[in-house]
C-alpha cells in the first residue's frame, strides 16, 4: 500500500466521522487529477467541472460503502471515467442543441476551450475523434501516466483490453495527426 | 497486427519489462520492418501525449467546486431552519389513495399549477440543470458495463457511475441499495392530479427510476424552450438544522422552470437512511408545491 493510499483511507474514515477538514484534504489531493481526466474526456471546461462535481458527490455520498481492499484512487478514477461516459452520452443526445461550434479546436475563436484543455489543437481534435473507450485508455495511460495495470483496474477491464484499446487509439490518433511515419520528426509545441 | 505483436509493442512502451526482456523485444521489433514502423508510430504518439502539461483548475473554479460540494453534502454549518413547507400536493394526495405502498415507489415530478393546468402550463426546463441526478436511485440497478470490446462508440456506452461504484460497495451496503426499476414496476400507478390532468406521474416516476438519461428525456419533453430560473437562492430554502448532521438529507437541484409565473425548482432529496424523493419548490417563497415523499 502506498503512503497516498493509506492516507486516503485514513481521510475517508475521518470524513465519515464528521471531520470536514478531511473533505478538504481529499479534495486537495485529488481534485486536479479528477478534473484533468474529466477535461480530457469531455473536452469542455464547464462540462468537465460539472462532471468533476458529480464524481465527488458520488464518492462522498457513498464513502461509507467504500471497500478498503481497493485503492481509493482506483475507485475515484473509475467513478470519474464512468461519470464522463454518462455525461458524454447525455451530450450526444443533445447534440442537436448548440454545443459543437465552440468546441471545434480548429476554430480560432475557441481560445478558451483550447486553453482549458491545454493540449495542442490538432491533438485535441484527434482525441475527440476517437471513441470514449479508446480515449479513456489514452487519457489514463499516456496523458495521466497511469500503468497498464492501473488503467485496467480503473476501467474494470482486463489488461489485454487496455493494451488493445491503447494500441488502436494511438493508431487512429497517428492517422488523424498524420506524418508519423518512421523518421518523421513531428513538430513539438512551442512553450 | 497480431495480438502478440500488439502486446509486444504496448509492453515495450508502457510495460515493465526487465532489461533482458526489453533487449529481446527490441531485437524482435528491429527484425521486422512492419513491426518497427508500428512501434515507432505508437511510441511517437505516446510521447507526444505524455509531454502535455496536466490541466489544472483556476482558483475560482476550485472554490466554486468545493463550495457547491459542501452545500450539496451538507458540510456547512446550518442554522437556518428548513423551509420545506406544507405541501399542497401532500394535502390532496394523502386521502386519495391510502398510499403507503404506492407512495413508496412513486418517484415522479409533480407540478401544481396555481390556476389550474393546461398542457402548456406544465413546463420544465431541465436540459441545462446540473445533473447529479442522484445516484442513490441507481444504486442497485445493473445498467451494464464495458464489455471489453474495443469497438465501443458513444451509443454503446452503458456503464454508469452507479455501476462503477457498486463494485466497491460492501455486501451489506449492496443489499441495502435500491433497485428503482424493480420497485416501480408492477406497482399501482398514481392518479393524475385533479388540476393537471395531462401529467402522467407514473411515466415520470418510471423515468426517474430508470436513471438520469430517461428522466432527463422525460423532462425535456415538457421543456419547450422555457428558461431555467435562477436557483442560487434556493439553497437557502433547503438548509436543515436537526442538530444531528448525520441525519440530515442531501439535496440536488434537478430542474427548474416557470409555471404560470411561478419560478419552480425541482430538488432531489436524499435522506441518509431513506429512499430519495423529489420536491418542487417555489423558488421565491420556498413553499413546497409538490413532493413524491413516501
Amino acid at each position: 500500500m502506498t503512503a497516498r493510499s493509506a492516507e486516503d483511507r485514513a481521510l475517508i474514515r475521518r470524513y465519515l466521522e464528521g471531520d470536514v477538514e478531511a473533505f478538504d484534504e481529499l479534495m486537495r489531493a485529488h481534485e486536479d487529477r479528477v478534473f484533468g481526466i474529466c477535461l480530457r474526456m469531455m473536452k469542455d471546461r464547464d462540462q468537465a467541472l460539472d462532471a468533476t462535481q458529480d464524481v465527488f458527490l458520488t464518492v462522498f455520498r457513498k464513502a461509507d460503502r467504500y471497500k478498503e481492499q481497493a485503492a481509493f484512487s482506483t475507485w475515484l478514477y473509475r467513478v470519474s471515467i464512468n461519470t464522463c461516459y454518462d455525461h458524454l452520452r447525455r451530450r450526444q443526445r443533445k447534440r442537436t442543441e448548440a454545443i459543437p461550434e465552440h468546441l471545434d479546436p480548429s476554430d480560432p475563436h475557441s481560445g478558451d476551450a483550447l486553453n482549458a484543455v491545454e493540449l495542442r489543437p490538432d491533438i485535441e481534435k484527434a482525441l475527440a475523434g476517437i471513441s470514449p473507450e479508446f480515449r479513456a485508455a489514452v487519457v489514463l495511460v499516456d496523458l495521466e501516466g497511469m500503468s497498464l495495470d492501473g488503467a485496467a483496474d480503473t476501467l474494470d477491464v482486463p489488461v489485454g483490453t487496455v493494451k488493445s484499446r491503447l494500441f488502436r487509439a494511438r493508431k487512429q490518433l497517428a492517422q488523424e495527426l498524420g506524418n508519423f511515419a518512421p523518421g518523421f520528426e513531428h513538430p513539438r509545441e512551442e512553450p | 497486427m497480431s495480438d502478440h505483436n500488439l502486446d509486444l509493442i504496448t509492453e515495450l512502451i508502457n510495460g515493465h519489462l526487465s532489461p533482458d526482456e526489453r533487449r529481446v523485444a527490441l531485437s524482435r521489433v528491429a527484425a521486422d520492418p512492419e513491426l518497427q514502423s508500428e512501434y515507432e508510430t505508437q511510441l511517437a504518439v505516446s510521447s507526444l501525449l505524455s509531454e502535455a502539461p496536466p490541466p489544472t483548475m483556476t482558483a475560482a473554479e476550485r472554490s466554486e467546486l468545493r463550495t457547491t460540494l459542501r452545500q450539496q453534502l451538507n458540510l456547512e454549518d446550518a442554522s437556518t431552519p428548513v423551509v420545506v413547507g406544507p405541501s399542497r400536493w401532500q394535502r390532496w394526495w394523502a386521502p386519495v389513495t391510502g398510499l403507503a405502498a404506492a407512495a413508496a415507489v412513486i418517484i415522479g415530478v409533480v407540478m401544481i399549477l396555481p390556476d389550474g393546468g393546461s398542457d402548456d402550463s406544465l413546463q420544465f426546463a431541465a436540459a441545462e440543470v446540473e445533473t447529479t441526478i442522484q445516484t442513490s436511485i441507481n444504486d442497485g440497478a445493473d445498467t451494464g458495463g464495458s464489455d471489453g470490446s474495443a469497438d465501443g462508440a458513444d451509443e454503446e456506452l452503458t456503464t454508469t457511475t452507479a455501476a462503477a461504484s457498486e463494485e466497491f460497495l460492501s455486501p451489506t451496503a449492496a443489499e441495502d441499495t435500491i433497485d428503482g426499476s424493480a420497485d416501480v414496476a408492477g406497482e399501482q400507478p398514481p392518479e393524475a392530479l385533479p388540476n393537471i390532468p395531462d401529467v402522467d406521474l407514473n411515466q415520470l416516476g418510471l423515468a426517474y427510476a430508470e436513471g438520469p438519461g430517461d428522466f432527463e428525456d422525460e423532462l425535456n419533453k415538457s421543456a419547450r424552450g422555457v428558461e431555467p430560473v435562477e436557483t442560487s437562492e434556493v439553497w437557502s430554502c433547503l438548509l436543515v438544522d436537526t442538530g444531528d448532521p448525520a441525519s440530515e438529507p442531501s439535496f440536488t437541484i434537478e430542474a427548474s422552470g416557470t409555471i404560470d409565473g411561478v419560478a419552480v425548482v425541482v430538488v432531489a432529496v436524499t435522506p441518509p437512511m431513506e429512499d430519495p424523493y423529489l420536491i418542487a419548490l417555489d423558488a421565491d417563497t420556498c413553499e413546497e408545491l409538490a413532493s413524491t415523499r413516501p
